[in-house]
């Protein structure tokens, strides 16, 4: 038997979360298309062929060959003009030993008194149609009804098995208000009914793997957190809230009734109740208005590695440097010169961690006063402090801006995917800084327009600011 | 961004119209501060938002800052007939609690009649 899962045809009311694949859109604390590759483990089915479409990427990334589940998992793409059955019938004879087909929003809700038992009664055949009468489910191992269903694309008049039977209920999500009921029902009172063999669901919250809290966060159940999270200091999240993978919630934050879709940062200080946040776009679940806000520090779309913006990022950062290395040549030698006769403070050298987590060697200035003099203040203002580091930039140690850099210690970093160490960062153009969270915020919305946000704050505020590091700091 | 200044039982009516962005805030605080420098007897004032159909968080700077200006002359600033979205980005970043906001301008009045 072979499962055919088609996750193009995107549904209309998808479209206020943007560009994401409707199937990894979450149910409780996973995609909706994990809900399908358990169906099939849990149906016998090993062989899976995955009908591409809208994200195509993103959906082929998720899943992978299909090891995660057991399964041997294929693609194939189909043509715009193309339904489902028209690709199924092309190559009739290789579904004729049983088909699974599942092509809507359909979640395959468990009943309260559903077992893997019951579930096997579906292989008699079980067909569901949408809304719009359309077949979203077929199961079959009889070959007349696989032709039928394949022929006639609709359910047909065959004999089958049915979804109470099975202990299931087959949930065709219509809308948005629909998909963030059944979510907030899950979370309530179901999750249990989905976790895998060896979790336990006693405390009401179900937590991914490498999700990062620090011990100031309150977790108020129930609540489904995915994986490869971030949660800053004195946030509250829950109760009933639904929070998928890859997402950063900014520290005091406060999350309850709502639903943080992947790839999402919440910023600082926020109060999400009752919405649903997906990358920059806020919605109202009651009434499907959609808030699209293009501020990146109240909501924001994280966004995974993207080389052309990387090579954008360091070609006008070289360029930049080298502009600001020629103006700053001068006046650097010659303050430089006076501050060392003076005694007033020196460069010194310190190990940290440049471009692929390789060690070198960075200049540091430090004032040998606490007390801020006006000659300092002076090279302090105009960056020539950041001189030295201006070289590493040109000789490809660090970027322009980015990261506060780490310090050597140990071991070469073993993941540099998300490292960007730079001369300027946030921390230089904002006084009131969380470093590990702007350095992850960095990491996930890195743009060129970031980088000049960051240099004309931190130019700015350098300026500005009349405070030296002194010897004693 | 239109600003359109009245002056209604004694309460300043400040009538908001557009998006109240970073694009436009700078034209909402220069217009505002004109007529208050013409009225400065107006110790009140009521913003109707009902033709504000979108709002950032410079905008909503922009009345956070024009209400602490209004107080600290010893005033009262109250908001009315927020939109949708805009109420949406008051709910998110907390701004409803710093803000007295009602449905209706005549509601508005009446609250903050002295």
């Amino acid at each position: 038997m072979k499962a055919v899962l088609y996750t193009g045809g995107k549904p209309s009311w998808t479209g206020v979360f943007g560009d994401r694949a409707w199937v990894l859109l979450p149910v409780g604390s996973r995609p909706l298309l994990s809900y399908w590759l358990e169906f099939c483990v849990d149906l016998g089915i090993t062989e899976v062929q995955i009908i591409l479409g809208q994200a195509a990427e993103y959906v082929e990334m998720f899943c992978g060959n299909g090891e995660k589940w057991g399964l041997n998992i294929n693609y194939s793409l189909i043509r715009a003009e193309d339904n489902p059955q028209s690709y199924l019938a092309r190559d009739a004879d290789r579904w004729s030993d049983g088909l699974l087909y599942i092509g809507g929003v359909l979640f395959p809700r468990r009943r309260s008194g559903f077992t893997l038992e019951k579930l096997q009664s579906l292989l008699d055949g079980c067909c569901v149609v949408d809304h719009g009468n359309r077949p979203v489910f077929f199961v079959s191992r009889d070959r007349s009804s696989i032709d039928r269903f394949i022929r006639e694309e609709t359910c047909g008049s065959t004999p089958y098995s049915t979804a109470e039977a099975a202990g299931l209920d087959f949930t065709c999500i219509r809308d948005v208000t629909h998909y963030y009921r059944l979510n907030m029902e899950i979370v309530r009172n179901e999750m249990n009914r989905y976790l895998s063999s060896g979790y336990s669901s006693r405390d009401d919250a179900s937590i991914g793997y490498n999700v990062i809290t620090p011990a100031s966060v309150t977790f108020t159940p129930p609540l489904a957190v995915g994986n490869d999270c971030r949660i800053g200091a004195i946030s509250t999240i829950g109760p009933c809230t639904v929070i998928s993978d890859h997402v950063l919630i900014d520290r005091q934050c406060e999350l309850s009734d709502s639903i943080i879709l992947s790839d999402t940062y919440v910023g600082r200080n926020l109060e999400i109740k009752g919405k649903i946040v997906a990358g920059n776009r806020i919605v109202d679940p009651e009434d499907g208005t959609c808030l699209e806000i293009e501020d990146p520090w109240l909501v924001a779309q994280t966004r995974p590695r993207n080389y052309m913006r990387d090579f954008l990022r360091a070609v006008f950062g070289w360029n930049f440097t080298l502009l600001l290395v020629v103006l700053q040549f001068i006046p650097f030698i010659i303050l430089y010169l006076i501050i060392r006769l003076l005694g007033r403070g020196q460069f010194v050298s310190r190990r940290c961690r440049g471009i692929g987590g390789n060690e070198i060697k960075v200049l540091r200035f430090v004032a040998s006063s606490p007390v801020p003099s006006l000659l300092l203040m002076i090279f302090h203002g105009i960056s020539l402090d950041r001189f030295p580091q201006l070289l590493r930039v040109l000789s490809g140690n660090l970027w322009l801006c980015g990261q506060v850099p780490k310090a050597a210690e140990g071991e070469k970093m073993k993941d540099t995917q998300c490292y960007f160490p730079a001369v300027f960062s946030y921390s230089d153009a904002f006084i009131e800084i969380d470093k590990q969270m702007d350095a992850l915020y960095y990491a996930h919305t890195r743009s060129l327009a970031a980088d000049l946000r960051i240099l004309r704050h931190a130019l700015f505020a350098r300026l500005v600011e009349v405070e030296i590091i002194s010897g004693a700091a | 961004m239109s600003v359109a200044c009245t002056k209604e039982q004694g309460i300043g009516i400040i009538t908001l119209s557009g998006p109240l962005t970073a694009a436009t805030v700078e034209a909402f605080r220069e217009q505002l501060a004109a007529w208050q420098a013409g009225e400065t007897n107006v110790k009140n004032f009521v913003f109707d938002l009902s033709a504000v159909d979108f709002m950032d968080s410079a905008g909503l700077g922009s009345l956070i800052a024009a209400l602490k200006r209004i107080t600290e002359r010893g005033g009262d600033m109250k908001l009315a007939c927020l939109q949708k979205k805009p109420r949406m980005v008051f709910e998110i970043t907390r701004a409803y609690k710093v803000f007295e906001i009602f449905d209706t301008v005549e509601e508005a009045v009446k609250a903050a009649k002295p």
